[in-house]
């Protein structure tokens, strides 16, 4: 057996392996026609700069390019549209395949490319591009055309436009509340510290009276506009008899308030304004810290952002663009390459190979002949098709399964800090009532003084920033571990799990590596060569699987090499032809699945069963979450034929489910969340409903660039094996937050204890909460980290 | 010592104007993308494209 010795060489444009360095153009090695085309576009416009700014900038050329007619539509276009003036036309696109700072440059010189251009914004977080051009040069359409032949191609969907720009509204208001709070608490600071060194009422008290009178007009600010959100719910959870830790923060806002008010008018003393303006900065920063949002991904699609916006029909002869909610029962579909059905219908035309990776996580194509039944959500793969549709977009089979899942399960939930603050708020109330019935008999003019002070002192500002800041802390350290949560909320419910539930294909077992059978005469080295050469000319699954499975080969020229699609490949060496592909089109046999025939005209033939492998770590995943006590299960749409094969490589995992179709799946997860907290990973649309309906939905994705269903969280595929790490660092996170409490409540004991006898005095307030709110926001942020960093996720 | 008064007053003032100040810039947008900025000002001179927002 001769080894390859031929040096890795790397694509110039998009920098994966070149498997032949064939393409040679400038002296440079591309490792497929379209990166080569890329490129050229990209040179020829001047911009060859794109490559200076990273190395291997580019997008792989091969990926399907398709079709923007339905950008004609002027519904789905004014959509996309921001602001029109005469010819001049702004949109914004959404290009997932923003990456670096090449990408950057290379779109914000687009104008080189297409002088209808006029400017480009890209914002890189979000990943998308504020596009101005001249509608008399360049038409939408055209503009979407030209992204996609660079690699850039717009991802156009509807339903997320708008929601987009709503959080981003939100997060404004946030940061200008938190402006005002800074200001008037720095400002209430400064003009309190001359009150802290003593300062002399009896001589200066001018000066008092002016700092204390520009304390409460900064108080103002701060408590009408930086707390309203506080006081707002506050009420409203008063007046909704649902307790929250947000009624005893808005009474303690209001006392301090109040005294404050009340002594500085009356002029006894300086009251507590530094308290309250610091209360409020605090909190606001807290909120600030756990509103870290993931602005490229979405945790929301619906089946909308994977369709099409618009499919092509085809009616009497001609053909038009139709709005996807507009497809009607019957309509004439035109499927091309790489497109997406749409709705459920029956093949008319073609031959369909469809892949239906984005649904079950399997990777090889699916052959279907006329008349045959097709899903929505495979994608054609190979000739043109045309199909007739059986039902609307809304009616079809996995469209369904979302429109009946879409209730939000963690309505329900109570998380441990609101569980703790309606507690904490009774107590607290009961104790003030106390003091206030106590007090009454000693000295009814004091009662009123000490009830403020105890709301004051008891106020849970430590208690509400200690979840926002451990949460959010361990929601940024999973982050960098690669797993991305919806929000600072799911760190809970992942540490509330107790059964995980996980999909076969593509989670399990990895995508696109097989466990490689042969059966069949025996191969020479020339014989496997002549194979590896001509496998090297597909890009089907099996073939590169087949391809890796030979590394060690070489390759060797062939000639006539012809793939037919769906069936296999056929190629000449000398006088000898060989086939490889199904079983059918190889041997005239019917087909059977799983397996790639190879038959030389000479006379040799074998075949390979091709199986899906499993995750390498899977065996040492699964032994060490049963470790940690976790019940596990696996669903499958697969039949039993798998059960020991998996069953040798997961002897923990303790149900299995076969035969489970997408509805089947949701059911299970729906029967085992009733007495089980469920986290549910999977990969592909059919586990959609499943994942929807688990305590926590765990995508499992090669890339977040990619589409996802919807779920709490993204995992990425490289970062699987750290999963038992973050599970046991959510359990911990959790802990830490329990800690704090106590450590909180601590404080709040100690101010109580000095409150209810009346001692408590403004300066004692002063140093007493600030020092409670930072230690708590140290402790937590320090320990969530110490704990990141010793599950190895940072 | 009465000068206090007008000093306290002119900081307030200042402090005032750069609260201001921020209020604009995140109005006017400033802060909506803190990333891309900062790859854009490496790039050569003479392709930036003119800004029009």
């Amino acid at each position: 057996m001769s080894t390859r010795t031929l040096q890795k060489t790397f694509c110039f444009h998009c920098g994966d392996e070149v498997p032949f360095d064939d393409i040679v153009w400038d002296d440079k090695v591309f490792c497929c026609s379209g990166c080569l085309s890329v490129h050229r576009i990209i040179t020829e416009g001047g911009l060859g700069d794109y490559y200076a700014y990273s190395d291997h900038p580019g997008i792989k050329g091969d990926k399907i390019q398709s079709d923007f007619l339905y950008l004609e539509n002027e519904e789905i276009l004014s959509s996309l549209i921001r602001f029109r003036e005469g010819d001049l036309i702004k949109v914004q696109l959404e290009i997932p395949s923003i990456h670096c700072s090449s990408c950057v440059w290379l779109l914000e010189n687009l104008d080189q490319l297409n002088r209808g251009v006029k400017s480009v914004r890209v914002n890189f977080l979000q990943k998308n591009a504020v596009i101005l051009i001249n509608s008399s040069q360049i038409s939408v359409r055209e503009l979407a055309e030209l992204l996609s032949k660079i690699g850039y191609q717009p991802r156009i969907t509807l339903d997320e436009e708008d929601k987009k720009t709503r959080s981003q509204i939100a997060d404004k208001t946030l940061l200008l509340r938190l402006a005002v709070a800074g200001f008037c608490f720095g400002n209430v600071m400064l003009f309190s510290f001359p009150e802290y060194f003593g300062l002399d009422i009896v001589h200066e008290g001018d000066f008092v009276r002016f700092f204390s009178g520009l304390n409460l007009l900064l108080c103002i600010p701060a408590l009408v506009y930086s707390a309203r959100e506080y006081i707002v719910s506050g009420w409203k959870s008063v007046r909704s008899r649902n307790l929250h830790i947000n009624v005893p923060l808005a009474v303690g806002m209001i006392a301090l308030f109040g005294r404050t008010v009340y002594e500085i008018v009356s002029g006894i003393g300086p009251g507590y304004a530094d308290s309250l303006t610091g209360l409020i900065f605090f909190l606001l920063i807290g909120k600030w810290f756990q509103q870290k949002t993931y602005d490229s991904l979405s945790f929301e699609r619906d089946y909308r952002s994977y369709f099409p916006l618009a499919v092509t029909c085809v009616e009497e002869d001609s053909i038009i663009s139709k709005p996807l909610s507009k497809v009607v029962t019957g309509d004439r579909l035109l499927i091309r390459n790489g497109e997406l059905i749409p709705v459920d219908g029956i093949l008319l035309k073609g031959k369909g190979d469809i892949d239906y990776s984005f649904v079950t996580g399997e990777s090889v194509p699916v052959s279907k002949s006329l008349g045959e039944i097709l899903y929505a959500g495979g994608k054609q793969t190979g000739e043109r098709i045309e199909i007739e549709a059986l039902k609307n977009v809304e009616q079809s089979h996995l469209t369904r399964l979302w429109n009946t899942s879409e209730e939000d399960k963690s309505e329900g939930i109570t998380y441990f800090s609101d569980h703790v603050g309606r507690v904490f708020t009774k107590v607290l109330l009961l104790v003030a009532a106390i003091t206030f019935l106590v007090w009454s008999f000693i000295d009814l003019s004091r009662a009123f003084f000490i009830v403020t002070s105890v709301l004051i002192v008891a106020c849970p500002c430590a208690l509400a920033l200690s979840s926002p800041f451990a949460l959010g802390n361990a929601m940024r350290i999973l982050g960098r571990a690669g797993l991305y949560l919806k929000n600072y909320l799911a760190v809970e419910d992942m540490a509330n799990v107790d059964h995980i539930v996980f999909d076969k294909t593509g989670t399990l077992t990895e995508n696109g590596t097989f466990e490689i059978e042969y059966e069949g005469d025996d191969l020479n080295n020339y014989q496997i060569e002549v194979a590896k050469s001509l496998v090297a000319n597909s890009n089907h699954p099996y073939s590169k699987g087949l391809y890796r499975y030979w590394s060690e080969n070489n390759l060797l020229p062939l000639d006539a090499v012809k793939e037919y699609p769906g069936k296999g490949l056929k190629g000449r060496i000398g006088n000898d032809e060989i086939r490889i592909g199904a079983s059918d089109f190889v041997m005239g046999l019917c087909d059977i699945p799983g397996s790639v025939h190879l038959k030389f005209s000479s006379g040799t033939y074998g075949a390979f069963y091709m199986r899906n492998n499993y995750r390498k770590y899977i065996t040492g995943l699964t032994n060490e979450l049963f470790a940690s006590n976790y019940t596990m299960s696996v669903l499958s749409g697969d039949n039993n034929s798998e059960r020991n094969r998996i069953m040798s490589k997961t002897p923990e995992i303790s149900q299995y489910y076969f035969r489970m179709d997408p509805v089947d799946k949701k059911d299970t997860i729906d029967a085992l969340m009733v007495k089980d907290k469920v986290m549910m990973i999977g990969d592909g649309l059919n586990d959609a409903g499943a994942l929807k309906a688990a305590n926590v939905g765990v995508v499992l994705t090669e890339n977040t660039n990619n589409f996802t269903p919807a779920a709490k969280a993204i995992l990425v595929e490289s970062s699987f094996v750290l999963l038992p790490s973050m599970l046991r660092f959510s359990k911990r996170t959790l802990n830490v937050i329990r800690f704090s409490l106590v450590f909180s409540l601590l404080y709040n004991i100690v101010g109580l204890l000095f409150a209810v006898q009346g001692l408590l005095s403004p300066v004692f307030a002063a140093i007493l909460m600030p020092a409670s709110s930072i230690s708590v926001v140290a402790l937590n942020t320090i320990l969530t980290t110490y704990y990141g960093r010793k599950e190895g996720l940072i | 010592m009465n000068v206090i008064f007008i000093l306290i007053g002119c900081s307030l003032v200042l402090a005032l104007i750069f609260l201001g100040a921020f209020f604009w810039s995140v109005k006017s947008g400033q802060n909506d993308d803190l990333e891309t900025p900062a790859m854009r000002i490496l790039f050569e001179d003479k392709q930036i494209p003119k800004e029009t927002e």
